[in-house]
């Protein structure tokens, strides 16, 4: 990444913020001093970061500003990954959702509240969801109603009730829709029975009905207050909804892959053995594994302490992956939805405000197991041009063969014309030699698989 | 709702006055008329019938979005309405709740944590 100010730090004019020699800063602006003054003096930022709930950041000074407006530089602890809502699974934009609301709550005990409630605002850190912008905060005057209260339906309510209640992968349309799904579209698609839900009825439905009636008229002026108890209902009211919804991943392509008798227990083994020989031997101190499933051997790097990214393009396995790190509170796992043959994108303003996925890279160590076949024969994707992107990704690749005499092989060409006379491990090796040196080649035993270790040459 | 912004929404709908369309529409406006009324006369936690009827017409007859006037107005103006009803309820909540622990004997709870007053602004 490079220095300077972060392209999508643009709308606040509270504050901005930049890398300097690879560090993250926030620079906070006169007009916001006021505000973060408060946050640190009411009490609310060391709440915050007891509960683990707000990024903790040192204070550097205002000496340390990119420019002179600066009236304070505070040095937010570092995010291994930047995700976006758009590559969680279900949980995560639950749990996201729920922090942002304990957030509220909080801030209102201390006389602030959140101006906004933005689903990019939260990050995964260190194995729990938390909001990262110090800047979010503002005085609460009393009476004043939560002006995030539209931002936070369509970032967090109308995707996780469609996810709910239609299909897991509507949460695409955060792809397209950055400000939140729009909330007459999710009240279009969402069916007639959610509207049996009291909160479904009010915070999405004549949500957007309101918003349509308004659209071409001024509201009445008088009368705008809204009471303490007002404001904290509210608030339960849309934690018990969503608390409320669920998806439960079940029937899916990849989320029964290991309980399929694909692999021998033995060969199974063997294959988590060689694989933990080979991240040894790179020497990863950070890991994404491509294609990871539900993150069993994403687990072999993670389990170590090696920071590891569990990309899928399965909802269902991405969310068993997560309410496996949940459970077991693991702090080095992030797993993230990602279909790599049409990658998240560089998005909003100039293609600037959301980095796309090749651009968050790269990484240490990348993991390829029985991935190679669904690029090339799936995606009809030739070996030179997969050798071209793993040599974009990182320093190490760990690569499972896949030949045509696999019984997963020969599935994927039993309806189809087989038009890969070049998917062979001879023109893997051909295909990847201008980029990688073979460090090792082991054969899985009991399978025709076989597992390489690759380290990237330097680009002429 | 005046009546000519109301024709020229029924124009443009391309339905004519005394179809089941247009009266439909008419009696959502109406409701709608009706409830910003109610709304100077009390507050929206007492559900009036003209409360019911706009949430009836507003779920009956959906229609696209067009949006080009401050699309938060629309949103401040139903959480001023929901905050008043659920404002209501999680009092009535949270005194269940102390009316429970008591006759259950169980530890009393501590009290649901309200909004401080805003703290007076520091002199630069």
């Amino acid at each position: 990444m490079k220095d300077g100010i972060v392209a999508g730090s643009f709308r606040d004019p509270g504050g901005f913020v930049f890398r300097r020699h690879g560090v993250l800063y926030r620079q906070i602006q006169a007009v916001a001093k006021d505000d973060y003054q408060l946050l640190m003096e009411s009490g609310l930022y060391a709440d915050l970061c007891a509960r683990s709930l707000l990024i903790p950041h040192e204070e550097v000074g205002a000496g340390a500003g990119l420019d002179a407006t600066a009236s304070q530089v505070i040095r937010p602890q570092p995010l291994r990954f930047v995700s976006y809502p758009y590559e969680w699974c279900f949980s995560q934009l639950q749990d996201a959702a729920l922090v942002t609301l304990q957030v509220q709550r909080q801030a209102l005990a201390h006389g602030m509240s959140l101006k906004d409630a933005s689903a990019y605002n939260v990050q995964w850190h260190e194995g729990r969801m938390l909001l990262i912008d110090t800047l979010s905060f503002t005085r609460h005057a009393d009476g004043e109603p939560w002006v995030a209260y539209r931002q936070f339906c369509q970032h967090f309510l109308a995707p996780l009730a469609l996810m709910s209640y239609v299909d897991v992968r509507l949460s695409q349309l955060l792809r397209v829709h950055l400000d939140g799904i729009p909330l007459d579209l999710a009240s279009r698609l969402l069916p007639w029975r959610s509207r049996l839900r009291f909160g479904l009825l009010a915070h999405v439905h004549l949500h957007a009905r309101s918003q349509q009636h308004f659209a071409t008229r001024q509201p009445p002026a008088a009368g705008n207050n809204v009471g303490a108890s007002g404001l904290l209902g509210l608030i339960d009211n849309l934690e018990s909804l969503i608390r409320s919804l669920r998806w439960h991943p079940q029937g899916t392509e990849w989320a029964d892959y290991y309980s399929d008798t694909h692999y021998s227990d033995s060969a199974r083994a063997t294959k988590a053995q060689i694989v933990g020989q080979m991240l040894g031997q790179a020497g990863a101190r950070e890991v994404w594994d491509l294609g990871a499933n539900t993150g069993v051997f994403s687990r072999l790097a993670s389990k170590d302490g090696v920071f590891t990214v569990a990309f899928d393009m399965d909802p269902a396995a991405v969310e068993q992956n997560y309410q496996e790190c949940r459970r077991q509170q693991e702090s080095s796992l992030l797993p993230l939805l990602l279909d790599l043959a049409n990658p998240s994108p560089g998005l909003g303003w100039a293609h600037g405000e959301r980095v796309s996925w090749l651009e968050r890279g790269p990484t240490g160590t990348v993991m390829a197991l029985a991935l190679i076949h669904h690029l090339a024969i799936s995606n009809n994707l030739p070996l030179p041009k997969l050798a071209q992107f793993f040599h974009g990704l990182g320093e190490h690749l760990i690569l499972e063969w896949v030949p045509k005499e696999d019984e997963k092989v020969r599935f994927l060409l039993a309806g189809r014309n087989d038009v890969f006379p070049e998917y062979n491990e001879e023109e893997l090796r051909r295909s990847f030699a201008p980029w990688f040196t073979i460090q090792r080649c082991e054969e899985i035993p009991g399978t025709a698989r076989a597992l390489y270790l690759m380290q990237r040459r330097t680009p002429a | 709702m005046s009546n000519d912004l109301l024709s020229l929404r029924i124009q443009a709908k391309g339905v004519g006055e005394g179809s089941r369309v247009t009266r439909m529409c008419i009696f959502q406006e109406q409701a709608i008329a009706a409830s910003l009324r109610c709304r100077d006369h009390g507050p929206w936690i007492t559900l009036r019938p003209a409360a019911i009827a706009i949430a009836i017409a507003l779920l009956l007859f959906p229609q696209a979005s067009h949006a080009y006037v401050d699309p938060g107005s629309g949103s401040m103006f139903l959480q001023l309405l929901l905050a008043s009803l659920l404002g209501a309820m999680y009092t009535l909540k949270m005194y269940w709740r102390k009316i429970r622990s008591w006759l259950t004997g169980s530890k009393k709870l501590p009290p649901p944590p309200a909004p401080k007053p805003p703290a007076e602004p520091k002199d630069p």
